[in-house]
């Protein structure tokens, strides 16, 4: 008898312990602060894409537009880390692409967050290279191998040039690698091609890489991938001031890099090691929106109207579903509130 | 109750004990201490020890002269699995028993028919109740598990449901994930650890051997081994991708390299351990230059070399979802890294679960292999 009892004074002490664990997991943010405005932590997840969210940093504009509040910057190398840390309350302002935001708006995940800000439509800067004399368009990678850090824009944009090709995409044998490991793979010719990012994009082209299609072409042909901003709806409850205080500060770097674009590769430069003429070269990879043409129906739009990323978002999520990659696709409605319309035009009201 | 039949009959084995003589000499000094060794193989004895629990009093109370011949079969059942038990580190034993004073083989002939299976029988009620312990460990875990994960503090892509995992290890067995079956996962990695584990063992013990047995190598080599064991695999894993691509050469290159060190710490010091009058012994009996290494110090060295290959198939198993970063499906670890990407947090749990026990499995195996290559453990 004594055993049993000292055996349930263990099921007790286990319990004991799990309790308090449990409790300071649930309603973690971070950002607990002062209520009246400003946070005094702001958590933001980056990447190393040339865009403006890396001038801003670079500038350390947020850091003087909000005296009172500490700035904290995490790298992050792919979008489905940001999901992850979203989904934990890490971070409150992150980067991520199309993909894993479409997947993080969809069920299983539901990430409780909205886009404010496309940092960028990604054009020339992800592509599909092939080594030279493996193929000559995208029919011909048939039994070919094939990288591409899986669940990312390139994942889908290649899923997506194979789907317009008419290629299935089991003729393909399709390897999931990081983009280091990719150019690894690629100087010692154990791939037949990638489709990736740069920095690694640019350095297969130099090493022989010939581009069958880039995400700009996609774009164009409706399958376009954006790297966007996501903000945990919580934060962006609580403290609208500082996330008005945000985009405005993003609209400034993206008129940077159109008024002064040396100044604003200069700036990019810095951030990513690279020469100011190649992060010049890269920049011009990338579509940047302002303040105007994010409002514009053709992406995040207005309140009364959200725009068309929205419709975007969604046929992306048709697609992912039938890659077995999110289990259903949303309604239009969940991708037009997963825009943070209303805040986007609050922070600039006179346009 | 399961403590009777322990101090009860020696008898029941008698009837085999014609056997022994022939494997008699070399395990001598383990039956010596027998009784306290309670490291026995558990699924393989309890059915023979339930036989003998009910034949337990019969010798002592009823005929003797009839029952030999009816315990003989169990008896004889059981003798297939003792004598290679023993009999395989005869060779290795035979210039220690040589060495050794012949007065230990001499008691052990009286003791050895019935100490040996006296402990399994004891063991069978123990592990009854210690089956019974480790059935309700993870029993409790469940329900904790489902209770925590009922209670949602946690979203569900926190803390899936046992229900959910199950439904995956069912999908993933059946249907798939990224293209391949559960099994086809598992085999994959497995074959992997088989291969590393092989070549990073076998070299391991060479390189053991070396440094334990020849100082001038133990100076060179000794340091360059720790500072292998030292590094954490993912720290290379980018480095072999380069140098050996991405299909299954950097793998198995990095078990290899996770596996040999502590196979080789474990050999050399084993090697070092091994006592000097076995040495001697065995020179002064005429032992050959190659006869030492291969016939006294490797045999004397067995049962730490066995330790070290335990620890070295965890690291290497431990190492496998490192591996398998890269380009790793087919591949239990390539299987977690792709649903992790995902968030598909089900099969991530799923795999760690199917790694959780498969190395389990893996270690019970080398635990049997250890009984049987070195049933002298802790007795000589």
């Amino acid at each position: 008898m004594r055993f049993l009892r000292t055996r349930l004074f263990g099921v007790a002490a286990v319990l004991a312990a799990l309790l308090p664990l449990a409790a300071c997991g649930g309603g973690d943010d971070g950002a607990a602060a002062p209520k009246d405005g400003m946070p005094a932590q702001i958590r933001i997840g980056y990447q190393l894409i040339p865009n403006g969210d890396l001038i801003v940093k670079d500038q350390k504009w947020l850091e003087q537009a909000l005296p009172g509040t500490e700035i904290k910057w995490s790298r992050f190398d792919s979008g489905g880390d940001v999901n992850t840390a979203m989904i934990s309350g890490a971070i409150d302002i992150g980067l991520a692409g199309s993909s894993p935001v479409t997947r993080g708006l969809s069920e299983p995940l539901n990430i409780p967050y909205q886009v404010p800000w496309i940092f960028d439509v990604i054009g020339d800067n992800e592509a599909l290279v092939v080594r030279d004399g493996a193929a000559t368009d995208v029919k011909g990678l048939a039994g070919k191998r094939i990288a591409t850090p899986f669940a990312s824009t390139s994942h889908y944009s290649l899923l997506a040039a194979l789907a317009e090709a008419g290629v299935a995409e089991s003729a393909v044998k399709i390897l999931d690698m990081e983009p280091p490991d990719i150019q690894a793979a690629w100087q010692r010719g154990d791939i037949d091609g990638a489709y990736v990012w740069t920095p690694n994009l640019a350095e297969l082209q130099k090493n022989g890489g010939k581009t069958l299609v880039t995400s700009r072409e996609l774009a164009g042909r409706g399958k376009l991938t954006a790297d966007l901003a996501v903000v945990r709806t919580e934060f962006a409850q609580q403290y609208p001031a500082t996330l008005r205080v945000w985009l405005q500060q993003q609209d400034r770097a993206v008129k940077l890099v159109r008024s002064d674009k040396t100044a604003a590769a200069a700036a990019i430069g810095r951030q990513l090691n690279l020469d100011p003429q190649e992060a010049s070269r890269q920049l011009d990879q990338l579509v940047l929106l302002d303040a105007a043409e994010q409002r514009s129906p053709e992406y995040l739009g207005t309140p009364d109207a959200p725009g068309k990323l929205a419709e975007n978002l969604r046929s992306a999520a048709e697609f992912l579903k039938a890659q077995g990659q999110v289990d259903a696709v949303p309604e239009l409605s969940v991708f037009q509130k997963g825009l943070a319309t209303k805040e986007l035009a609050d922070a600039f009201p006179g346009q | 109750m399961p403590q009777t039949p322990a101090s009860g009959p020696p008898p029941p084995t008698p009837s085999p004990a014609t056997t022994p003589p022939d494997i008699g000499v070399s395990p001598a000094p383990d039956h010596l201490t027998d009784p306290g060794g309670a490291r026995e193989p558990q699924a393989a004895t309890e059915p023979r020890a339930a036989a003998q629990h009910g034949r337990a009093t019969e010798p002592r109370t009823a005929a003797a002269p009839a029952e030999p011949s009816a315990s003989a079969e169990p008896g004889a059942a059981t003798q297939p699995a003792r004598p290679d038990a023993s009999a395989e580190p005869s060779p290795s034993a035979e210039p220690r028993g040589s060495g050794e004073p012949s007065a230990s083989a001499e008691p052990s002939a009286s003791l050895e028919p019935g100490a040996v299976p006296a402990p399994r029988r004891r063991l069978s009620g123990g592990l009854v109740r210690a089956a019974g312990l480790r059935i309700g460990a993870v029993l409790f875990l469940l329900v904790v598990w489902q209770l925590v994960a009922a209670a949602r503090i946690w979203p569900p892509v926190f803390v899936p449901e046992p229900a959910a995992v199950w439904e995956e290890f069912l999908n993933t067995t059946t249907t798939g994930f990224s293209d391949y079956t559960l099994q086809e996962h598992l085999l994959a990695s497995l074959r992997r650890i088989l291969l590393g584990c092989l070549y990073g063992i076998t070299g391991g013990i060479a390189l053991g051997l070396v440094i334990g047995m020849v100082p001038t190598v133990r100076a060179l080599l000794g340091p360059f081994v720790t500072f292998v064991r030292t590094l954490p695999p993912l720290a290379y894993l980018s480095l072999l991708v380069i140098w050996f691509g991405i299909d299954e050469e950097p793998k198995v290159w990095l078990l290899l390299i996770a596996a040999l060190p502590p196979v080789a710490v474990a050999t050399a010091d084993a090697v070092r351990g091994v006592h000097e009058d076995y040495l001697n012994a065995a020179r002064s009996l005429g032992a050959g230059r190659l006869q030492l290494p291969f016939r006294v110090v490797l045999p004397s060295a067995l049962p730490e070399i066995i330790t070290g290959v335990r620890v070295s198939v965890g690291v290497a198993y431990t190492t496998v979802v490192a591996a398998e970063t890269v380009n790793g499906v087919p591949g239990i670890g390539g299987m977690i890294s792709a649903a992790q990407r995902y968030n598909n947090t089900d099969v991530v749990v799923l795999g760690i679960i199917v790694i959780g026990l498969s190395g389990l499995l893996i270690d019970f195996l080398l635990q049997a292999l250890d009984r049987r290559l070195v049933p002298w453990r802790g007795r000589a």
